[in-house]
């Protein structure tokens, strides 16, 4: 496991690290761009199929409204109490004043292009033309007869309260179409007098063109087209001028509605009065729109007009729309999306980049916890060895010097007779080197103790422990005169067991090197030194010369002669070993055969 | 009088706890095992001691390294034993270890005295433990 935590780190696992955080980020924006953009392409097809709905239904009123219009028109121009009046007393004055009203009408509804009333041998009685705009009555000699027109002969036919409506078609003068193209329904109605005798027809001929107008701008904004087709499949209202009218140029075999959109046809023409549905990819929309109850119809035979539909007012909105729409809002999305993928892989990177020290970072505390456990290890075996070397010391070491000593004192005591002053000397000579090296193995071994003691942390009453040894010291040696001054109530965080082994070779050390004063002065205290506090213990002994206070705390070192003070060399030694474990410092000052002083601080 | 048993592989330390009886007239019988398996033997009366006399020591000097059952052990099984564990038990030995101070009074010993280098010490550490564990000392009745 921390091997694959060690892994190394290339710059291709970094890259593979970016992509791995990359990839799901950037499935997830992938995922919720598409939502977005199915969300808002639906929502902009629903947009369009019910504005093209509306727009139906608009169309569908207009046309429906119109159709209305103009034959209530008719009804009521053919039920004029001035045309009434005229007809009974053939007044040319009435005549005069129809005309006007004819004339007021025709500007005023600005609907008809023709205004007329033609009596019941064809012959057209009054008539007032548009004339563009400028309404004129017809002069009497251009007046023409139109007994052979439907129009006139299907009105003919009409009871009272019913309307003709022609079909819409274009406007034919003198056997031609008219040019430009006149788009026209003629309405017309029967005129009865008081008695109701029928006595003629009332026929308007309606300007078609702006009722196609006013279809054809309702398609704006993307919406497609608006047509207007009859109920054979002509266009009245299509694409373009030349497809339009087609059975008015039965030459020209222009296309019609029912032959391009053969699909659509089959469903407006065979189907309900209105409807949406998509038919080669197109979107159609659609209405049929009837005539009013009262409307008749046909040039050859007179029939109720409600009895089918008339025309099919038609919306269509090509694919191209659609995939134009979809196009740009995708192109918005990709954009978009592309710039969020962008900012995602740069995300990416960054944390993969970080990530990518702070593995580093984790990886060397591993590294260096390893080293450690590793060092700890070798340590702990070290201190084991240690423990079983000074075991083995204590033990075995002074084992042969026990038996040294103690045979020498057995020869001397059963022997000694037998020996000389020299002899004897020697033996004693033989025992003092046993116990020294006695001695010098104890002191080793304290040393080793404190050397691999683990360090507690109390608060230790220097001052009490102080007065403890110097009370065992004067124990030791109650013949000597020592002046013993110890500061009270000196208190240290540390080790009690360790400064109490500091301590005790400080204050023998003080002990001993006094030994050859006539009083000797011990001191243990605290003072100021480079603005830090710091403990001291002097005495008036021997001293040293500072010229070798370098080697005052190596082991084994040693200033005085053994023959002047006894000693392992030790000691210092073992306390600066101490105070160093408190993270201290120990220092001598001390001027020969002046006393010396030892401070520490912590 | 009981005697003392004192269990000692080194032959002069022996000699010398010997000696430093002898020279303080203590008179009691010092039986040696020099192993912690002949003290067992001895305590027990099994092995090279079954047919001794019975009876159990005064006190027992034991050192602590010993061959084949160090004296940590012995003292643990002088310790489990009904028959054994209210005898006084005195470590004697070279060690000042701590560990073995503490894994010796922790078993139970009675004392623990190091045997100094200085035979001068030492003929007084054996007058004194001799002072003390055969005349000043009231052993258990059992």
């Amino acid at each position: 496991m921390l091997e694959a935590a060690i892994q190394k780190v290339t710059p291709a696992n970094k890259v593979a690290r970016a992509v791995l955080i990359f990839a799901p980020l950037a499935l997830a924006a992938m995922l919720v761009f598409y939502l977005l953009y199915a969300t808002q392409l639906s929502a902009t097809q629903k947009v369009i199929a019910s504005g093209q709905k509306q727009l139906v239904e608009v169309g569908y009123t207009t046309l429906v409204t119109t159709l209305a219009a103009i034959g209530n028109d008719a009804e009521f121009v053919s039920d004029e109490p001035v045309l009434q009046k005229w007809l009974a007393s053939r007044d040319p004055a009435d005549r005069e004043i129809l005309l006007a009203q004819y004339l007021s009408f025709a500007r005023h509804r600005a609907l008809y292009d023709q205004v007329r009333f033609i009596g019941l041998d064809g012959q057209e009685n009054v008539r007032v033309n548009w004339n563009s705009g400028s309404p004129e009555v017809v002069p009497d000699d251009q007046l023409q007869n139109k007994a052979d027109r439907y129009y006139f002969q299907q009105t003919l036919k009409l009871q009272p309260d019913q309307v003709y409506y022609s079909s819409f078609d274009l406007n034919v003068e003198a056997g031609a179409i008219e040019q430009p193209i006149k788009p026209t329904i003629r309405v017309g109605a029967a005129v009865l007098d008081a008695e109701g005798r029928k006595r003629g027809v009332i026929v308007l001929n309606y300007l078609g063109q702006r009722v196609l107008d006013r279809v054809r701008r309702l398609a704006v904004d993307g919406l497609g087209e608006a047509w207007l087709v009859d109920a054979r499949g002509y266009w009245l209202l299509g694409p373009s001028a030349a497809d339009e009218w087609g059975f008015m140029y039965p030459g020209r075999g222009s296309a019609t509605f029912a032959s391009v959109y053969p699909a659509a046809w089959a469903q407006i023409n065979g189907t309900g009065k209105s409807g949406q549905f998509s038919a080669d990819g197109d979107l159609f929309s659609y209405a049929a729109v009837a005539m009013p109850d009262d409307a008749m119809t046909g040039q050859e035979t007179l029939s109720p007009a409600s009895s089918a539909p008339n025309w099919f007012l038609v919306t269509r909105t090509p694919a191209s729309t659609y995939s134009q729409a979809n196009l740009q809002l995708a192109q918005e999305y990709l954009t978009a999306l592309a710039a969020v993928l962008l900012l995602l892989a740069a995300i990416a990177w960054v944390v993969s980049y970080h990530g990518d020290r702070r593995r580093q970072a984790e990886r060397q505390v591993l590294d260096l916890n390893r080293r450690l456990a590793r060092d700890n290890v070798a340590l702990q075996n070290l201190n084991r060895e240690l423990e079983s070397f000074s075991y083995s010391v204590s033990h075995d070491l002074r084992a042969p010097l026990r038996s040294i000593d103690g045979f020498s004192k057995a020869l001397l005591e059963d022997c000694g007779d037998a020996l000389d002053e020299t002899g004897r000397n020697y033996l004693m000579r033989v025992r003092n080197a046993a116990q020294r090296m006695g001695n010098l193995i104890d002191d080793l071994l304290k040393l080793a103790r404190v050397s691999r003691s683990e360090i507690t942390s109390d608060l230790v009453d220097l001052s009490l422990l102080a007065r403890k040894i110097c009370s065992d010291l004067r124990q030791r040696d109650p013949q000597r005169k020592i002046e013993v001054k110890i500061a009270p109530d000196l208190q240290l965080r540390g080790d009690p067991r360790l400064l109490q082994i500091a301590l005790e070779n400080l204050l023998e050390n003080a002990w001993k090197f006094t030994s050859r004063r006539e009083l000797a002065q011990v001191e243990f205290g605290q003072m100021m030194h480079a603005g830090d506090p710091v403990f001291f213990v002097r005495d008036n002994g021997a001293g040293f010369d500072m010229a070798h206070a370098d080697k005052l705390f190596g082991v084994f070192q040693r200033l005085h002669a053994m023959t002047e003070f006894e000693g392992t060399g030790i000691g210092l030694a073992t306390v600066q070993r101490i105070i160093a474990k408190h993270g201290g410092r120990v220092w001598g000052e001390a001027e020969k055969g002046r006393g010396a002083t030892f401070f520490f601080a912590l | 009088m009981k005697p003392i048993l004192l269990v000692e592989d080194n032959p002069d330390d022996e000699e010398l706890t010997l000696r430093a009886f002898r020279k303080n007239n203590i008179r009691n019988e010092i039986v040696v095992a020099r192993d912690g398996v002949e003290a067992l033997d001895y305590l027990f009366a099994t092995g090279g001691h079954a047919d001794r006399e019975p009876g159990t020591p005064q006190v027992i000097l034991l050192d602590l390294k010993l061959p084949r059952l160090d004296g940590l052990e012995v003292l643990r099984r002088i310790r489990s034993d009904e028959r054994t564990k209210l005898i006084p038990v005195v470590i004697l030995t070279s060690s000042r270890e701590e560990q073995d101070l503490v894994d010796g009074y922790s078993l139970g010993c009675n004392s623990y005295v190091r045997k100094p280098v200085n035979f001068d010490e030492f003929m007084e550490a054996a007058r004194q433990l001799g002072m003390y564990w055969l005349l000043l000392n009231e052993a258990s009745p059992r």
